[in-house]
């Protein structure tokens, strides 16, 4: 198993945010994170990357990444990590890029902190370009020159270039147009089929259902159901996830209706 | 009755709205407004409050010109016409409570009598299913949801015959986002409110809209009943979109249509029909001549010199773009998502 949470709790004070909360993450596989906002998706994803001690969470339990536990591990010991073997991506791609500095300068600076020699750099960089489709072009622009769409993919390349073997992306489409998403979600299933182990952490459960091979439902620090996609989707068999599934507008259209 | 007539409207010289017609009928109606980041939803709907200017065209309410008003009949005008924003924050003051908020508004419209206002507010906050009580919170206090709720009451407040829905649904979570929902139809019906709803959300205007207009670049590109429209696009644009909705149920998963490239900017436009770089199906034509917007029966338009052939379902969209279509990175600003 390459991503493996078991019993994870995290608490702030007195309050339990994640609540023994257990979930693996293989290679080659998508799974999807549900939930409401508040129900603890996104702390889920910041302690894999061992930030939750660092927020002043008490955190228990074990995340191994190839066995290898990343609960308790020092700073040191996840520098390697995090950012390298496991990357990110958020739902805003334009916060996570400096705005002052050209894409290119991005790469080259991540890609020089992870070790990479300077004399690689631009042959990874534009290969990582050219995975996730776009043209070596990109390295030369600052990021307000680049769509939405276009900066979650370059997101997505920087992981690529350092190699990650496990992407988190919390809500990667949530704040891109309708068709863009549908062209980031295709990206992540080509990730996913050349060996990425994928945790997508969406609010939206038709994003989920369009990427995801295994769900993961959680409310209120809780999983309240874990299963395959069309297992779960279709027949759900939490209370919960029944209700989620209940209150999903659906499009009662389809296009070839029309003649009926 | 709601009428826009052939609305322009430029931004520092850049036009980015170009010719757009709406006609919102009297209540119960809704009319849904949809398109990418750029396509001009939300400058049209701040045009029709007149919230910014317009370079060309008019926009009549019950037959008069919104734009010629002042004085006491704009503000009477303003009073008909609310509007509801994505982001409940935004317009309520962080440090005033509900019942104040909504009471400020019915004191600058001289609503009701004094005696009557803790009375009104109740009723407005019932109405919109929140107890009584809410008016002594903060908005701090309250859900996103309840939040939205307060941004109903306050504008339903003035009695309007008009909304303008911007997103109303967006930043909700999915329970709470239907139960929004479920409360913007019933007040449709009990109030006979039309209104103009800004989503990116198809499944939503769908439930909500009687009517569709598809905006691509500050140009309709296709407009009609939202039932006709979403099952039989005659536009590949708006058959885009439609196949772009991520679906849950498996019997629903159809093949997307891919998209190339990004979509272009307004200051720049493509030539032409504005689509066609992006478009599968595009002829040499559609570069050059600007399609129309013509009507094609049963109350729909489109804007496309191959709506015939996509009404008779004879065009495959599923075309795959190669890598060098499917981005262009040739340098233009613009940033998706800043509407969404």
């Amino acid at each position: 198993m390459r991503l493996s949470i078991q019993h994870l709790t995290l608490r702030m004070n007195t309050r339990v945010i994640v609540d023994d909360l257990s979930l693996d993450v293989d290679d080659g596989e998508i799974v999807g994170l549900v939930g409401e906002s508040g129900s603890g998706k996104s702390m889920t994803a910041t302690s894999v990357l061992g930030l939750a001690p660092r927020l002043g969470f008490g955190v228990s339990g074990s995340i191994t990444l190839d066995g290898r536990e990343l609960v308790g591990a020092s700073d040191r010991q996840l520098r390697d990590i995090r950012g390298r073997r496991i990357a990110m991506i958020f739902q805003s791609p334009s916060g996570a890029f400096n705005p002052v500095m050209r894409v290119g300068e991005v790469f080259e600076r991540t890609l020089r902190l992870h070790g990479v020699a300077s004399n690689e750099v631009a042959v990874r960089a534009a290969r990582s370009c050219e995975e996730v489709l776009l043209p070596a072009l990109v390295l030369r622009r600052y990021p307000h020159q680049l769509s939405g769409g276009q900066l979650q993919r370059v997101a997505i390349a920087l992981a690529l270039a350092l190699d990650a073997e496990v992407l988190l992306a919390d809500e990667p489409t949530s704040a891109l147009d309708v068709t863009v998403q549908a062209e980031i979600l295709t990206l992540l299933t080509t990730l996913r089929d050349r060996g990425m182990a994928i945790l997508l952490i969406s609010h939206d459960l038709g994003v989920v259902a369009q990427a995801a091979d295994r769900v993961a439902v959680m409310r209120a620090g809780k999983l309240v159901e874990v299963g395959s996609t069309r297992q779960v989707l279709d027949h759900p068999r939490d209370p919960y996830t029944q209700t989620l599934l209940a209150a999903v507008p659906r499009m009662a259209a389809r296009p070839g209706d029309a003649h009926a | 009755m709601l009428e826009a007539r052939h609305l322009s409207i430029d931004f520092d010289k850049v036009r980015v709205v170009d010719d757009v017609s709406l006609t919102l009928p009297d209540g119960p109606w809704g009319l849904g407004l949809v398109g990418e980041s750029g396509s001009g939803k939300t400058t049209i709907a701040r045009a029709i409050l007149r919230l910014i200017a317009l370079a060309e065209g008019t926009v009549y309410f019950d037959g008069v010109d919104v734009g010629a008003l002042r004085g006491s009949a704009l503000r009477a005008m303003r009073r008909r016409m609310q509007v509801v924003l994505q982001d409940p924050d935004g317009t309520l003051d962080p440090r005033q409570k509900v019942g104040s908020a909504i009471r400020e508004v019915l004191r600058a419209h001289r609503v009701v009598i004094k005696a009557d206002e803790d009375d009104t507010i109740a009723r407005l906050l019932s109405e919109v299913d929140l107890a009584a009580e809410i008016a002594d919170r903060l908005p701090h206090q309250l859900s996103g949801g309840q939040r939205q709720r307060v941004s109903l009451a306050r504008a339903l407040a003035l009695e309007p015959t008009v909304l303008i829905l911007d997103e109303p649904t967006s930043a909700l979570d999915v329970s709470v986002q239907a139960q929004v929902l479920e409360l913007i139809e019933s007040l449709r019906e009990r109030r006979e409110l039309s209104y103009i709803l800004i989503s990116h959300n198809l499944a939503v205007v769908e439930r909500l809209c009687e009517s569709l207009t598809v905006l691509y670049l500050g140009r309709v590109v296709e407009e009609g009943p939202t039932q006709r429209v979403l099952a039989q696009p005659a536009h590949p644009y708006t058959a885009a979109l439609r196949s772009a909705v991520p679906e849950i149920d498996a019997v629903s998963n159809q093949r997307r249509i891919v998209l190339p490239g990004t979509p272009a900017n307004v200051a720049d436009p493509p030539s032409g029909c504005r689509f066609h770089p992006r478009c599968p199906a595009a002829l040499a034509r559609c570069a050059v001549e600007t399609p129309m917007l013509v009507a094609i029966g049963q109350g729909r338009s489109v804007a496309c010199h191959r709506s015939a052939e996509m009404l008779a379902g004879t065009l495959d969209l599923l075309v795959t773009p190669t890598t060098d279509e499917l981005v262009d990175v040739s340098g233009h600003d613009e940033s998706s998502g800043d509407e969404e």
